[in-house]
């Protein structure tokens, strides 16, 4: 407590007398900021160890041949080139774009439309147990709903038996086993990057509320007077408004969506064979089942690369759009 | 109402309800299922259907129970890590004066945009060089730097910096006039004026942890230390068609997060829907 109240005293007079703290040495101003030092230095001391330090380390082992245990050996661009040579390489990037472009169209507009129809009910309660409805999901587990799902597939799981159920058996299928169905039924549930079927996510559908209710009450009503319909006033008033909000689900959604399979890791662990990898899921595997970190490494440093290239587009884009 | 009106509003509900019948129905199907046995459920898989098995509720939590604890202890333990940390950083980056404030600052922010996927390997093999591999503290020390899953110290420093921020400066000049020391100051007034944020925080941190399986899945190998998300899965494998036991544990596993979103569902809507988020 002395302590405390001694560090008091020289954080008030600096406080009271911003010029006079200029004056004071290098050393005097450091000995006053101790107080801080001491609540930065555990945030600090976790980030440059488990954050700082991994990133780093991941960058330079990218370039080297590495198991975890005994020392690196420079590899060069070796561990790349077999990346981009494996012969997974293209079924993984085709699947991780199909993937990505089916979640960012359903990411951009389900919720958002959502939004916009919860918007238009009269009763604020009503509202509210609308937007409810649709964040209840969150209570469930992510791998929860993932299992579920995977008894939605299941042999005689939900859909199989549905089909049964309405006399279209010869629809059966495997459909997780069968390299023709296996992506498309992973693409379909959404669950991980985009909320599950039918993929009313609710943090978007909060988001994009925000930014439809921030829109002036008088610009929407200046369109209906020059006689614009609901469907026109939302596509050329409201949707310019909310690009903000657009464009960060569009960022969050490609960061997260390129660095997650969690799905196909539980439902498929990448196959049948290898028909449902990404490249996520092969850095896993050669990290994990291969003990290849070198490996590893190099596809962490790709899809970092990837994902930074993306989000850096993304802003000067908008600035772009802005300034126009 | 005119008809045109009487039109919207019948085309609006059908469709918002058509929707929140399909996003509830796993929900639904999670629960209904958990109190029925096989001969219940294959007559009839998405009614309800008497008697009650709730036996399967006994069954299940005498599986899941130490993957239950485990997930609690690694949760309750980041979130706590994360909270103390960053608010105590958050308010000394936002209301006291120190040389290198800014450029510290901006290091911590700068980790937001860094990916998990990039520092998951060489975090492994830190966490394997410390011995702490197939242990809970795995999982709490790199959830609570971030990065593996979401969430982490970065993004609870950036949120309540904001609000420390947001805070008139004459409150804590007042304060100070009166005698309180800097620690008297940060713990009576900092900390009860930013509540709501540091609720915000420790409810993004308590999904992230709770959620992660593909960190989980590396680290941890033996079942006595699984979590939640990790035991569900090895929990299903052995139980791939008794699904009234398999929902009974998929319902348990929920249960906290419906409790922590019953008492703070009002706070999230609000904050995200009044708070105006974007790029």
């Amino acid at each position: 407590m002395a302590r405390a109240s001694s560090s008091h005293t020289a954080a008030g007079a600096a406080a009271l007398s911003r010029g006079g703290a200029a004056r004071r040495t290098f050393g005097q101003r450091l000995l006053a900021g101790r107080l801080a030092y001491l609540f930065v230095l555990p945030a600090l001391a976790v980030v440059l160890l488990f954050s700082y330090y991994p990133a780093l380390s991941a960058l330079y082992h990218g370039f080297t041949h590495w198991d975890g245990t005994s020392p690196a050996t420079w590899a060069g661009l070796s561990n790349f080139q077999s990346f981009v040579n494996d012969p997974q390489f293209p079924t993984a990037v085709g699947n991780i774009v199909q993937m990505m472009a089916y979640w960012l169209v359903l990411a951009l507009t389900v919720p958002l439309v959502v939004a916009r129809l919860i918007l238009g009910i009269r009763s604020p309660r009503l509202q509210f147990i609308c937007r409810l409805c649709f964040i209840l999901p969150f209570v469930v587990p992510q791998v929860v709903t993932i299992l579920l799902w995977k008894f939605v597939y299941a042999d005689t799981g939900v859909l199989n038996e549905l089909l049964k159920a309405v006399h279209l058996a010869n629809l059966q299928q495997d459909w997780l086993g069968s390299p023709a169905f296996a992506v498309h039924s992973i693409m379909f549930m959404g669950g991980g990057v985009v909320a599950a079927f039918p993929y009313v996510d609710g943090f978007g559908l909060l988001i994009y509320t925000a930014g439809l209710q921030a829109i002036p009450g008088e610009v929407k009503e200046a369109a209906a007077v020059d006689g614009a319909g609901p469907l026109r006033t939302f596509f050329t008033v409201e949707l310019p408004q909310i690009k903000g909000q657009l464009r960060l689900i569009l960022v969050l959604t490609i960061i997260y969506g390129i660095q997650n399979y969690t799905q196909i890791l539980i439902m498929t662990q990448g196959g049948p064979g290898y028909v449902t990898t990404v490249p996520g899921l092969m850095m896993y595997q050669d990290a994990f089942s291969n003990q290849d970190f070198g490996q590893a490494s190099a596809i962490g440093t790709t899809l970092f690369l990837i994902i930074l290239a993306l989000t850096i587009i993304n802003l000067r884009v908008g600035r772009r759009s802005e300034a126009t | 109402m005119t008809l045109r009106q009487w039109y919207t509003a019948t085309w609006r509900w059908t469709i918002l309800l058509i929707l929140i019948v399909l996003t509830l129905f796993p929900i639904w199907l999670m629960v209904v299922t958990s109190v029925k046995d096989n001969v219940q459920f294959y007559g009839d898989f998405l009614g309800i259907t008497l008697p009650f098995r709730w036996e399967n509720y006994t069954a299940a939590w005498g599986e899941i129970s130490p993957y239950f604890v485990n997930s609690v202890i690694v949760t309750s333990v980041s979130v706590v890590g994360v909270v103390v940390i960053s608010t105590l950083a958050a308010y000394a980056f936002a209301r006291l004066e120190f040389v290198g404030r800014e450029i510290l600052y901006y290091m911590i922010i700068a980790l937001i945009m860094l990916p998990g996927i990039l520092t998951m390997v060489p975090q492994f093999v830190l966490i394997k060089n410390f011995n702490l591999l197939d242990s809970l503290w795995a999982l709490i020390l790199p959830f609570i730097s971030g990065g593996v899953a979401s969430g982490g110290v970065a993004f609870a420093i950036f949120v309540l910096r904001s609000f420390f921020h947001s805070i008139p400066d004459e409150l804590f000049q007042a304060a100070r006039i009166d005698g309180a020391s800097e620690l008297q100051v940060f713990w009576h007034l900092g900390i009860p004026l930013i509540r709501p944020a540091i609720a915000t925080v420790a409810i993004l941190q308590i999904l992230s942890t709770w959620n992660d399986y593909i960190w989980t899945s590396a680290t941890l190998f033996t079942s006595s230390n699984y979590t939640l998300p990790i035991g569900l899965v090895s929990f299903q494998g052995n139980h791939t068609t008794d699904w009234g036991p398999l929902m009974a544990g998929y319902t348990l596993a929920s249960l906290p997060l419906v409790l922590l979103f019953a008492l703070t569902t009002r706070t999230f809507i609000e904050g995200l829907t009044q708070g105006g988020l974007k790029l």
